[in-house]
């Protein structure tokens, strides 16, 4: 058992060592119909997995006819390594960075000539409790589908909060629910008889997006866009509804809830098989509606009217986590 | 001996004293210094009646028959008629005759006027203001087309003084602006004399003039000048339009060229006399006022100065000698008169029916009463009258005008000439450019339009101490209104009317022989018309609206309630 944990211990390590190395990796491929996996270069070896025709699977170092080999990580993020021999297998040639391309595969016919006289593999004794693994499994990272995020930033002209969930519905398409929080000062326009007064305006949008993800093994950038509710809050400046309070009057511009529309795009960066961090940037496109109203505290004579051409539109950019299941 | 002398003397000077004090133009008159213009005393028909043609018009065309057309001009200049070259401006009342071929319509009253040698100026529904010859008078008394030929009314600027009161105003001007569309108000007056130079400092840098008057002279009067310095010092950021006239036909064109022009308030300093109304609310100039504020804007106008210029009462003729009675045992109502300014005075009696909207020819007991002058308190000699014919257009009113060549004391009688219905029968008496008004009855005297209950109507009061200025005109009304509506500071400063400083005794405050303020309702309408202008530039409030933002923030005044001194209560903009 603690030779075990060493061992695997020692795999993990290789394997994340390895991780960084991928641009001279070197792979085979299965050129029978079912090729076993052994746990050691032995064909008395346990048998760990059953690989079909045609399955490609990275290679690890070559011990004489033998071939150690890594499978790609199972939904939990483990790596299984084990061994196939060279009668089994096909050497693939691998595209890679100049730098480390790597010797090109001896001659096929020359191997395959010295091959055929090898024993055939020895036929599995327990294939029913032994996994069996598709081609499509051999992708670098497989992402977790649903997650919970955080993130904080600038937006507006203050600052900008949001946190939601996300969800991988399939191949490049995710859906984010999210609520937030994001402030406007706005200077007003006192010429104009329909624009604010001079203020902020506070809002908790809950937006819906559509993200088109681009999963690569551990980031994943996305574009995508939606439409949000924004539940808007304005107060005019203290100083100037003091000074109308003072003379008996009440002012307010109500910038009223509606929806909103958005554009945008991020980055999830994923640092363990659960944590990845998040950058994201939107542009928010804001019309809502308001209306402005002006009561006179002593004869109660009020008079309203709409706000035009009011916008908030605004970009925020923020920083946060996002935490899979 | 010597102690008797010495007695008799003393007692000659003080008789000579009380005659000059009392009697100051009995005296005169028997020097044959006659301080009037000898012309209409001259005419043998004096109580001659016209049906057409109204009589102070009719006197001046008797002068012109009976003398010279210059005697006539002169005559008209001291009354205030209007001769542009050798003619008199009149207006012919239209009288719609139907077509000689029996359709609908009338025939048209330009080219025949122009076919006596008249010209038509400007043109109101059935009123047509003209200038005509004097020879040619008749004649257009005589067209079919023609109801009846009337010199033009004239409306009064109520100048009298100016004040200055602290109404909160100030507190506003260094608001931020809350959704304001902007603030139109329309100083309609009779001149704007001098403006120009006001123009970036007392007044706006730029202002919309437009003058209505046939001669289209706006710089007729620095009264109207005046009054949009006020609207200006009260709202700084409004803009102004500065429009005048000088004619009730020029009038009713005016106020519809305001309307169309989207003039939110309407400050008016002006007055009318007794010709124009029964004092009820309703009339020609009071459909104006309605007109006005049914486009959506606020009037507001002055109640007038005539508080101690006014008689109101009812019949009495204990003797039954068709003379009335103003007071037991006084039928000569005295009053005093200034050295070559115009006096008028306006008779008027309720007996005018409804207006429809052109006449008053409802309801009416078509009673006829006349007023006469004489030289002096008290009787003295009969120098002339008026005799005007109420019949179907022609309303229960008379007016005496005229001048004198130094102060003189004079009195009016009035008498019936026909009314059947006498003893429900109720006088007004009104006094122009007058002093010394022998029986003064406060009650009622609100100058036209400020009956109307359309007009925001504004009483003057002290701008230091907030007492009633005693001229300021009082309700209530015929029909038993309450007026004024509000009451404003008068006394301020202008640069038109110069420092308020404290009046001048006597009779020179009356003059102005040095500029003191601008006192008055004149003065004290413009400062109500400037505040609704500043809650219209300061805040998103429709007129109606600022209205009532202004009426409710009054600092009642004088009895509790309403009152016909204070109105509501005195202007203030501050939140107490």
């Amino acid at each position: 058992m603690k030779k075990g944990i060493i061992l695997l211990i020692c795999i993990l390590l290789f394997l994340s060592l390895s991780t960084f190395s991928s641009a001279d990796e070197q792979k085979v491929k299965v050129t029978v119909d079912i090729a076993n996996m052994r746990v050691k270069p032995s064909l008395q070896a346990d048998v760990i997995g059953k690989l079909p025709m045609n399955t490609e699977i990275t290679v690890i170092s070559k011990m004489g006819d033998w071939y150690q080999v890594k499978l790609p990580p199972d939904p939990s993020g483990i790596v299984i390594t084990g061994y196939l021999h060279q009668s089994v297998v096909a050497e693939v040639t691998v595209q890679a960075a100049p730098a480390f391309t790597p010797p090109p595969p001896p001659p096929a016919s020359a191997k395959k000539t010295k091959k055929t006289a090898a024993p055939p593999p020895p036929a599995p004794t327990r294939t029913a409790s032994i996994p069996t693994y598709a081609p499509a499994a051999a992708a670098a990272v497989t992402w977790p589908k649903f997650g919970i995020f955080a993130r904080g930033g600038y937006g507006g002209n203050g600052i900008a909060a949001a946190g939601g969930i996300t969800y991988t519905v399939m191949k490049f398409l995710a859906i984010e629910l999210a609520g937030g929080y994001f402030s406007i000062n706005e200077e007003g326009d006192t010429t104009d008889p329909n624009a604010l007064l001079e203020g902020k305006l506070t809002t908790i949008p809950l937006q819906f997006s559509l993200l088109f993800r681009f999963e690569m093994d551990k980031i994943a950038p996305y574009i995508g866009g939606g439409v949000g509710y924004y539940l808007n809050s304005y107060e005019i400046e203290s100083t100037i509804t003091d000074a109308w309070n003072a003379l008996g009057f009440t002012i307010e511009d109500a910038v009223d809830p509606g929806l909103g529309y958005h554009a945008g795009a991020g980055l999830d960066f994923l640092l363990s098989g659960n944590l990845a961090v998040n950058l994201d940037f939107k542009y928010i496109l804001l019309n809502p509606d308001g209306t402005w109203t002006i009561t006179d505290q002593i004869s109660t004579t009020s008079a309203t009217g709409d706000l035009a051409d009011l916008n908030f539109s605004t970009f925020t950019v923020a920083l946060g986590i996002k935490f899979f299941f | 001996m010597k102690k008797n002398i010495k007695k008799i003397t003393w007692i000659s000077f003080i008789a000579i004293g009380a005659l000059l004090i009392f009697f100051p133009n009995k005296a005169r008159v028997q020097n044959e210094d006659f301080p009037f213009d000898p012309s209409f005393a001259q005419l043998k028909n004096l109580d001659e009646r016209h049906p057409k043609i109204d009589h102070m018009l009719y006197m001046i065309l008797q002068v012109y028959e009976n003398s010279s057309l210059e005697h006539a001009k002169k005559i008209a200049k001291g009354m205030d008629v209007d001769f542009v070259g050798d003619d008199i401006r009149v207006v012919a009342v239209e009288n719609r005759m139907p077509l000689p071929n029996g359709a609908k319509g009338s025939i048209p009253l330009t080219p025949q006027i122009q076919a006596l040698g008249g010209a038509v100026e400007t043109s109101y529904k059935d009123l047509y203001q003209s200038t005509i010859g004097l020879y040619a008078l008749r004649s257009l008394s005589d067209l079919p087309s023609v109801g009846h030929v009337r010199l033009p009314y004239k409306p009064r600027e109520l100048v009298v003084s100016e004040g200055v009161q602290n109404t909160g105003a100030g507190d506003w001007h260094s608001l931020t602006s809350y959704h304001s569309q902007g603030a139109k108000v329309c100083i309609l007056d009779g001149g704007f004399t001098g403006y120009g130079a006001l123009l970036g400092t007392e007044l706006p840098s730029t202002v919309e003039t437009r003058s209505f008057r046939a001669d289209n002279n706006l710089e007729t009067s620095v009264h109207g000048t005046a009054c949009a310095e006020i609207v200006h010092d009260m709202a700084p950021d409004a803009q102004l339009g500065l429009v005048n006239f000088g004619t009730d036909v020029e009038h009713h064109n005016a106020v519809a060229w305001i309307i169309s022009e989207g003039y939110q308030v309407v400050s008016y300093s002006m007055g009318w006399g007794y010709s124009l109304g029964p004092g009820t609310g309703s009339g020609p100039i009071h459909d104006d006022v309605e007109d006005f504020v049914d486009s959506g804007g606020v009037w507001v106008g002055a109640a007038g100065n005539s508080a101690e210029d006014h008689w109101q009462g009812n019949f009495s003729d204990p003797d039954s000698d068709g003379r009335l009675n103003f007071a037991v045992g006084s039928e000569w109502f005295g009053f005093r008169v200034y050295p070559f300014v115009p006096f008028i005075i306006w008779l008027r009696w309720n007996d005018w029916g409804d207006w429809n909207g052109t006449n008053f020819n409802t309801s009416r007991d078509y009673s006829d009463w006349d007023m006469r002058l004489y030289s002096a308190y008290g009787g003295g000699a009969y120098l002339w009258g008026a005799f005007g014919v109420q019949g179907q257009n022609r309303w229960a009113y008379e007016i005496i005008s005229g001048w004198a060549n130094f102060y003189a004391s004079l009195s009016v009688t009035v008498n019936r000439w026909w009314d059947p219905n006498v003893g429900t029968r109720e006088f007004d008496l009104e006094f122009w450019n007058c002093y010394g008004i022998e029986h003064p009855v406060a009650a009622g005297s609100v100058t036209l339009p400020g009956d109307s209950p359309d007009s925001l109507t504004v009483g003057a009061i002290d701008h230091a101490t907030n007492a009633y200025h005693t001229y300021s005109s009082q309700g209530p009304t015929d029909d038993g209104r309450i007026k004024p509506d509000i009451c404003a500071p008068a006394g301020v400063s202008t640069n038109t009317y110069g420092p308020a400083l404290a009046a001048p005794p006597g009779l020179l405050s009356l003059f102005q022989l040095r500029p003191y303020g601008f006192y008055g309702t004149s003065a004290a309408t413009p400062h109500v018309a400037g505040a609704l202008g500043l809650i219209l530039d300061k805040t998103g409030f429709s007129p109606i609206q600022a209205k009532d933002v202004v009426l409710n923030r009054l600092i009642e005044m004088g009895a509790a309630g309403k009152d016909n001194m204070f109105g509501a209560g005195r202007l203030n903009l501050r939140n107490n």
